[in-house]
């Protein structure tokens, strides 16, 4: 799953129609909006550092965010020289109120140009060499690094204004084409950011057995939490064997039945 | 291979910055006030960066050359060891840098020079004692020569220091720079090594058996000292057999006459070190074997450990005088 987070409904609009997201009844504090299987989701959060970074918070509660998922900041940025619809990725973003910087670390291939980025306060005309201007990416990625992995974290910007062009004349629909043609460049973050995630494996185990062990006997939370682990195990080391079960129903605890699954797991050697 | 370069502004113009920065031209180049900003951050992940680390350029300010772990001797009268690089471009599922750092990005401290300065300092301060010092602790040694170039540099600078003996620690089969200079006789060339299968199954991304010992043959014949780490020692079905030839296999393919030294030890690990390594790899068939956690290490269990280790010491000794062997763990309770 990826959660974007755009400043402007016109960051917004074209993403919305491309994955044909729909809006969603309860949230009322920041518009959001999801697919069907909710896969990708999008949240408004308006312009700055702290409602980016509040979006961050108010999307990770609405959609039960996982450590698993993903998380894009997509949105209009200004550079001094790059041409106007240039896709960046950041690659360090600096906070200018509080000074602090922070590393994106893009471990997919990508063929995206990236850069560092400056959240500044206020918008301006005056454009630092080698840097592009925005003013949410800080409060994004701070956020969003303390929902998950930072590999999984990402700003990506695309070039609205720079010495030439400044940020003054943008509108509405200049904004949407900019993000309208780079739609695809998105689509294929988001799917590397995709399979970059299942990377991250999470304990799951056989769903029916652990269920029927722990109706059997009361497993205390402790327990339920080393059954998970002993039960990923026995599937590694017995993928088409069940334990006991007559054997397990005899046992009195919880306890029992764990050292007895530990016992016969301890008892295999691991071949390489 | 490098798509990022992170690069304290210390260094921004050192000279080997800038020669490395060269070789990868390609690579987008970051500035950061230390290191620690990037490789230290809270909130990453080991694995995912494993795809595809970066190199980080920084400057070592101090703790440069540090007192070596007890069980990390060969013999010396005093032990150190130093790390000119953090991490390593092999993926060992055993490895303990994976529990350590928070980061799988690549570090590299660019100036050489303090590093021998300390080196040398420390000889001639226990002139009447032998100094061995490792390298290769927070990263393979040799595996990354060919862009840091840092041997090329120490190498012929401790060749004259008469109590110094250096041990490089590796897989590589980077040798190309060793074989270009005369072998030196204070430096020992220490390989780690697992029987073929097990390698295929845990050394990902490092040189195959056969490969590190025609390197290390390579290495021999030239007179260079080479070293045999079987340190850690994987339990596996069959352990008897699958130990009994992989050191035949060795034994072979060396000249065991002139093995310099052995050392011998079981998988082990710090317990925190461990758990992370159990949350990066929950499906690896490592996690699954009979450890215990005993203090604030995870090993195998007891039985296992005397198992493994009864066997594989007796072997050892039976290719290697005794004299020459070093257990990186205490074995009395296991032999």
């Amino acid at each position: 799953m990826t959660h974007i987070i755009t400043a402007l409904h016109a960051e917004a609009k074209p993403i919305i129609r491309h994955f044909n997201l729909r809006k969603l009844e309860n949230s009322n504090i920041f518009e959001a909006y999801a697919n069907n299987t909710q896969t990708i989701t999008l949240t408004i959060s308006g312009i700055g550092k702290l409602a980016s970074a509040a979006a961050v918070i108010h999307t990770m509660n609405i959609f039960q965010s996982s450590k698993m998922r993903s998380w894009l900041n997509i949105g209009i940025a200004g550079h001094k020289s790059l041409d106007l619809g240039t896709p960046v990725i950041a690659n360090k973003i600096i906070d200018t109120g509080s000074k602090q910087s922070w590393f994106p670390q893009i471990v997919f291939k990508s063929r995206l140009l990236n850069l560092p980025i400056m959240t500044i306060d206020t918008a301006t005309d005056q454009y630092p060499d080698g840097f592009m201007l925005d003013m949410e990416s800080s409060g994004f990625y701070y956020s969003a690094c303390k929902v998950t992995t930072c590999e999984l974290v990402h700003c990506l910007k695309i070039i609205s204004d720079n010495e030439h062009t400044h940020y003054q004349q943008l509108n509405e629909s200049i904004i949407q084409s900019l993000i309208e043609n780079n739609i695809e460049e998105i689509t294929r973050l988001i799917d590397s950011l995709k399979t970059l995630s299942l990377e991250i494996k999470e304990i799951t185990c056989d769903e029916n057995l652990y269920n029927k062990l722990t109706s059997i006997q009361h497993f205390t939370h402790s327990h339920k939490i080393q059954l998970k682990k002993i039960l990923k195990k026995w599937e590694i080391l017995f993928p088409t064997t069940v334990p006991d079960m007559n054997r397990i129903h005899k046992f009195k605890n919880a306890q029992e039945i764990l050292d007895y699954l530990m016992f016969t797991l301890d008892k295999t050697p691991v071949s390489y | 291979m490098i798509n990022r370069i992170y690069i304290e502004k210390e260094v921004a113009s050192h000279h080997k910055t800038l020669q490395i920065c060269n070789k990868f031209s390609n690579a987008s180049v970051i500035d950061c006030d230390h290191y620690s900003e990037v490789f230290n951050r809270k909130a990453q992940n080991f694995r995912l960066q494993k795809k595809s680390p970066g190199l980080i350029l920084a400057h070592k300010h101090k703790n440069l050359v540090m007192p070596a772990p007890s069980e990390y001797s060969i013999g010396g009268d005093l032990n150190y060891y130093f790390s000119h690089m953090l991490n390593c471009i092999y993926d060992c599922r055993y490895c303990f840098l994976q529990g350590m750092y928070r980061s799988a990005n690549y570090v590299l401290f660019v100036n050489y020079e303090e590093f021998y300065q300390q080196i040398k300092l420390i000889c001639n301060s226990h002139a009447d004692k032998s100094c061995h010092f490792f390298s290769g602790y927070d990263c393979d040694s040799l595996a990354m020569e060919p862009v840091t170039g840092f041997m090329q540099y120490l190498l012929p600078k401790i060749s004259d220091i008469p109590n110094l003996l250096l041990e490089l620690r590796t897989k590589s089969t980077q040798i190309r720079s060793l074989l270009d200079i005369e072998p030196i006789n204070n430096c020992v060339i220490a390989y780690s090594l697992l029987p073929d299968r097990l390698a295929k199954a845990l050394d990902h991304k490092a040189p195959d058996i056969s490969s590190r010992l025609a390197s290390a043959r390579k290495l021999q014949d030239q007179g260079w000292n080479i070293g045999l780490r079987f340190d850690p020692l994987i339990y596996d079905t069959d352990l008897e057999k699958t130990y009994q030839t992989f050191f035949a296999d060795v034994a072979n393919k060396l000249d065991i006459e002139k093995i310099h030294s052995v050392s011998i030890g079981s998988f082990r690990l710090p317990a925190h070190y461990f758990n992370k390594l159990s949350s990066y790899y929950p499906e690896d068939k490592l996690i699954t074997s009979p450890f215990e956690h005993s203090g604030k290490s995870v090993s195998y269990k007891n039985d296992v450990k005397k198992r493994l280790l009864s066997y594989c010491y007796q072997e050892v000794c039976s290719y290697y005088p005794l004299e020459k062997i070093f257990p990186c763990e205490a074995l009395e309770q296991y032999i």
